[in-house]
């Protein structure tokens, strides 16, 4: 005779019941592969970000450049916990410009390993003469048309240990490879020297006579080494013992922006999924509850019902894995082809372990209607006795005139509450992050570019915020300007300059100075007492260079740092809406006899005193103004208030100092400088909420003129940024010749261009990924609200099929029993929705209530363009799928006649 | 004058391979107003013979004609309309809506009619059924007797023609058995209803106007005057 145990109970159960789990199946391999797709998605997405940075960066977490002998020793000081390996720079090659070459250099094993070039093409040099080298690299020497194989000729500057012999050597190459790029990566966001490699030659090639090596160092720090500063290794600067500049590269924010949107939704999906199962678990055991009872009956313990069902469960989930494992895979890497720069580098100890996590989490979800299941006592199960408990706990009053539809719509609902509040909380979110993810994707759509293109030069004007620096300062010319102006694509350039430059006026004293300590680091010596401490008392804090600066050039105590900004006039024009005082004269701008006075009508300045890892300090901070009574007073410690000084009419000292910039480093007077006064007259007074590309975004502080009115003040200054305007439509070859025009323009700069054409190209196809992506979750998400209300609604059609036979017998026909169970879905599905779009509109709306009951002034809502009615489509379509599944269950059982509908068994 | 009759009335069930007659070519015919008990052994076909007469179950051959109209021709829905305003059921297992009410299981039938209710009427069978301080309670609250009871009323809510009862009395203790029948009787005479009443309770039956027997699907005996 065959045993029965719990796995034999459990697999005939399981064979018996086919039909019963395919649903089941479909859905636990859904939850799986939810589950262990987000944990392998996450894995994925991490070893992306990281194969990425190194490919476009390197794997090192500090590069030191022309590292001296001291340097060397300081670094083997650290070993065996800093690790390091040497590029041997030999020259510096380049064509034309010495501007625009690259570092040319041999690497030891280690320094190869962290610099993790990237063949995009070729192969590494293996002898002398041979060369591979950066894309970028090629491009900057004019070479990007070389081929590899082709051979060519390079000025090499070759480094004598300290500096860089005076006479170049011409040496001929073979390019044997092209290297991705990692130079102009690092280049973005950091310093970067010449010695700096972005061409790699064999090992042990030497300098040219008569030349010494120079050395660059790529660092590695242990993992726990440091470890806040190892967590930015990324961000940090790549400059040997520079101080850190911040920034990463837009391909990889682009990428983790996308990818954690992704992940948040599939970490929701997860959830609902998880819903779906303690949904599935819980009507597949109701549907038993008779069976339970029985074997409660017979003796079965609740640990032993827990133990059969849940033994069924995991023989399921087992059945699920290797399912949901390829489906996760497949699915990950299809999610990830739709975001760019990803990299796909799966682990399979990851996928394995997450589809293992996988199945503990659908057992997890199974056990809760389980232990639910086993706490019944036998005859609770076979009776039902739980709808008889309910309604014993509830007061119900009768109705002498109802519809029969509606008031059994109405008592279902009271009686399964748990159910409704379910449906409707996974209906809520899912709505709510459907119109969220609508609204954001085409409000991205909708928000191109203000401008068509737009240059700037990536790296900010040298020196401090007082002197220009008018030889070293990048920019573009007015010829430049003219050259973009010729093209027949281009309607409109608008140049922008920001002049450094310092201001005085009269009976404005404590206004200026309020200014000046907005510039606190730069302006101050930070050494004044701790406590107590006056404003006052700060005053006799100013650094000496300042004092010595005011003191040259003659200038009152109370002289602030304010600049000058220039625009077009079409631009000044803008400024209309945001006057607080006077009107704009164009004429009187460009004739330098005016300016517009941007500052708001209170400065707040809180003088905070904070103590950080044993290091005490004062640290300024800038309060906006207008902010309500309650908040100032609770700040009002050390706040010192001002209002706005000036009117319309009062005059202007306005000092620029401009001049080449000294050898001696930065931030000191120029060499010869020229030092420009003039008393400007204020036109017009705006406030600081002017577009954020006229102000300067300094202290919400600044003085504006045209373009030709900045002249009187500076004749050589260059353009900061040239923007772009089209005649029309941009075509594809129109956007050729003009990226050419300022391919020609920038070549002499280093310049971020930005590009409404690709911007819109890109995020179209950005868009359309993500939209099909969204849509697909959305369909997901709401295929598991569905199944959950159709789940509830069919188990209720099931449970109820006596009650439908003694409606039947009582004249019910199929519409009145149809109308019923609509109106219930109508009900269970409407309070979600409703809940669902209210809290998205709250959202959108709120957020600009809560500005207007703080601030006074209104806001637009979170998103211009609101969209619900993809989502509304989406719960329309649910709603008829329900309905048409209610539909059929219902004409199931009227199929059958009355008495087979009333029979108990 | 006849209110129901039924002429070759069989119905068949099938097992598997074997086909068995619950009902085997019955021919009968009902008077307006008459008591009829039906009766028999377990399995003679008592139940489905009620349930085929009263439109719960369709016939495999042969028609049941109510008031000269063979029901043959109804559909679902006009069957369903037939119930409601002509027919009505007490079972065995009273079947009431849990979610509703004892008042509103008694309305249903009226509602489903979307009628205003004769309340004097309801009012008059609640007081006789001595249900008046039970029916604003969920039939979980309820006795089987009150349960019942409910039931009854239910069933003449709409003054139908004729009322179908299958074991009535089934599930009741003896004094609530008698009690429910009595009324049954009662109901049924006051009002002028016919009643068709399906036990195998011989007690029972001896109160019908006439009793039908049944043994294997066939109507083995017919006598009329029992209670007499």
């Amino acid at each position: 005779m065959k045993r029965l145990t719990v796995n034999t109970f459990a697999l005939q159960s399981l064979k018996k019941r086919k039909k019963q789990y395919a649903a089941l199946v479909a859905g636990i391999i859904l939850a799986m592969v939810f589950s262990s797709g987000t944990l392998f998605f996450v894995s994925c997405l991490s070893a992306s970000r990281r194969e990425l940075i190194r490919m476009e960066y390197s794997q090192a977490d500090r590069i030191a450049y022309g590292v001296p002998e001291e340097g060397l020793q300081e670094l083997d000081a650290q070993k065996p916990e800093v690790e390091y390996g040497l590029a041997h720079v030999v020259g510096f090659g380049y064509t034309d410009d010495k501007e625009k070459g690259a570092g040319i250099a041999w690497m030891d094993a280690l320094a190869g390993e962290l610099y993790y070039p990237v063949l995009l093409e070729g192969r590494l040099p293996e002898k002398e003469g041979e060369i591979a080298a950066e894309r970028d690299a090629l491009l900057r020497m004019g070479l990007n048309s070389l081929l590899v194989g082709e051979t060519f000729t390079l000025n090499v500057d070759t480094p004598d240990g300290e500096a860089w012999l005076p006479a170049a050597e011409r040496i001929a190459y073979t390019l044997v490879g092209i290297l991705g790029d990692k130079r102009c990566n690092i280049e973005m966001y950091s310093w970067v020297s010449r010695y700096a490699p972005a061409m790699l030659v064999c090992p042990e090639t030497q300098t040219a006579p008569g030349g010494r090596e120079a050395l660059t160092a790529y660092i590695q720090y242990p993992a726990d080494y440091e470890k806040e500063f190892r967590i930015n290794h990324v961000t940090d600067g790549f400059t040997y013992g520079g101080g850190p500049s911040y920034g990463v590269s837009e391909n990889v924010s682009r990428l983790t922006e996308n990818a954690v949107f992704t992940a948040v939704f599939t970490g929701v999906l997860t959830l609902v999924s998880a819903l779906g199962i303690v949904n599935a678990f819980s009507s597949d055991l109701s549907e038993r509850k008779k069976q339970i009872g029985m074997l409660r009956a017979v003796g079965a313990t609740k640990g032993q019902i827990v133990r059969i069902y849940g033994r069924e469960s995991l023989f399921l989930c087992l059945l699920c894995a290797p399912v949901s494992a390829a489906l996760s895979y497949f699915g990950v890497k299809l999610l990830t082809r739709t975001i760019e720069n990803f990299v796909f580098i799966p682990s399979w100890g990851v996928l394995l372990g997450s589809v293992g996590a996988g199945v503990v989490f659908v057992l997890l979800a199974s056990l809760i209607p389980l232990a639910a299941a086993a706490r019944v006592s036998p005859m609770q199960a076979i009776r039902n006795t739980e709808l008889n408990r309910k309604q014993k706990r509830m007061r119900i009053s009768s109705r002498r005139r109802f519809s029969m539809p509606a008031l059994l719509a109405k008592r279902n609902l009271r009686f399964y509450r748990g159910r409704t509040v379910l449906t409707s909380l996974i209906l809520a979110v899912t709505i709510f992050l459907s119109c969220f993810a609508f609204s954001f994707l085409l409000e991205e759509e909708n928000t191109g570019l203000r401008y068509d293109y737009r240059l700037s030069p990536n790296r900010g004007d040298p020196g401090n915020l007082i002197v220009n620096y008018t030889d070293s300062q990048p920019g573009f010319s007015e010829n430049d300007k003219q050259t973009l102006l010729d093209l027949p694509e281009i309607a409109r350039v608008n140049g922008k300059i920001v002049l450094k430059a310092v201001a005085s006026a009269e009976n404005a004293d404590d206004y200026l100075r309020v200014l000046n300590y907005f510039q606190y680091f730069m302006l101050f010596d930070r050494s004044f007492p701790l406590t107590p401490l006056s404003y006052g008392e700060l005053d006799a804090h100013y650094l000496p260079s300042w004092t010595a600066f005011l003191d040259d050039l003659s200038l009152p105590e109370t002289t602030a740092m304010l600049p000058i900004v220039a625009v077009e006039p079409e631009e000044i024009e803008k400024l209309s809406a945001y006057l607080d005082a006077g009107n704009i004269d164009t004429a009187k701008l460009d004739a330098g006899e005016e300016v517009v006075l941007i500052s708001p009508d209170t400065l707040n300045v809180r003088l905070i005193h904070f103590t950080e890892e044993g290091r005490e300090e004062y640290w300024f901070t800038e309060v906006m103004g207008g902010l309500p009574d309650a908040y100032m007073q609770d700040n009002s410690e050390n706040m010192e208030t001002v209002r706005r000084a000036f009117d319309v009419g009062d005059t202007l000292f306005m000092t620029v100092v401009s001049g080449g910039q000294p050898a001696d480093g930065e931030g000191n007077m120029p060499v010869n400088p020229v030092v420009t006064q003039k008393e400007v007259r204020i036109g017009a007074v705006c406030n600081p909420a002017v577009p954020l590309d006229i102000n300067s975004g300094f202290s919400n502080c600044c003085v504006v003129t045209t373009t030709r009115g900045l002249r009187h003040f500076s004749q050589t200054y260059k353009y900061q940024t040239l923007e772009l305007f089209a005649a029309g439509e941009i075509t594809e070859e129109g956007n050729a010749r003009i990226m050419r025009t300022i391919e020609q323009i920038t070549s002499g700069v280093l310049s971020n261009v930005e590009s409404d054409y690709d911007y819109r190209q890109m995020v179209r196809r950005d868009n359309r990924r993500l939209l099909t992506l969204i849509t697909a979750v959305l369909i997901l998400m709401l295929s598991v609200a569905g199944s959950i209300i159709n789940n509830a609604l069919t188990a209720c059609i099931r449970d109820g099929k006596r009650e439908i036979g003694t409606l039947r017998a009582v004249g019910a026909g199929t519409g009145e029993l149809t109308r019923s169970y609509v109106l219930e879905l109508t009900a269970m599905a409407g309070v979600g929705t409703g809940v669902g779009f209210a809290a998205f509109l709250a959202f959108c709306f709120g957020i600009g209530l809560i500005d207007w009951l703080q601030y006074g002034h209104t806001m637009p809502p979170v998103f211009p363009n609101i969209t619900l009615w993809q989502t509304a489509l989406g719960v329309l379509a649910l709603f008829a799928v329900c309905a048409v599944n209610l539909w059929r269950q219902i004409r199931r059982q009227t199929k059958h006649t009355v008495v087979e509908n009333i029979r108990e068994f | 004058m006849t209110i129901l009759e039924c002429s070759a009335l069989t119905k068949e069930y099938y097992s598997g391979e074997n086909v068995i007659k619950a009902v085997d070519d019955a021919n009968l015919s009902f008077e307006q107003g008459e008591f009829t008990a039906i009766t028999g052994p377990s399995g003679s076909g008592k139940s489905t013979l009620l349930h085929v007469l009263s439109s719960l179950e369709n016939p495999t051959s042969g028609e049941v004609i109510y008031n000269g109209e063979s029901l043959k021709k109804y559909n679902d829905n006009q069957l369903s309309i037939l119930r409601r305003r002509r027919f009505g059921f007490v079972f065995q297992a009273y079947n009431l809506v849990q979610e509703l009410t004892g008042m509103e299981n008694i309305l249903l039938p009226v509602m489903l009619d979307k009628k205003s209710p004769d309340e004097v009427y309801l009012e008059k069978l609640v007081e006789v059924l001595g249900i008046g301080d039970r029916i604003d309670h969920l039939p979980s609250a309820m006795s089987g007797g009150q349960q019942q009871r409910i039931a009854i009323v239910r069933a003449l809510a709409n003054k139908p023609a004729i009322l179908f009862a299958d074991e009535p009395t089934g599930n009741l203790d003896g004094k609530s058995g008698r009690e429910v029948l009595a009324l049954l009787k009662y109901v049924s005479a006051e009002f002028g209803v016919t009643l068709i009443l399906v036990t195998h309770d011989l007690n029972v039956a001896e109160q019908a106007d006439r009793v039908l027997t049944l043994a294997d699907g066939k109507v083995i005996r017919d006598t009329r005057g029992a209670a007499q």
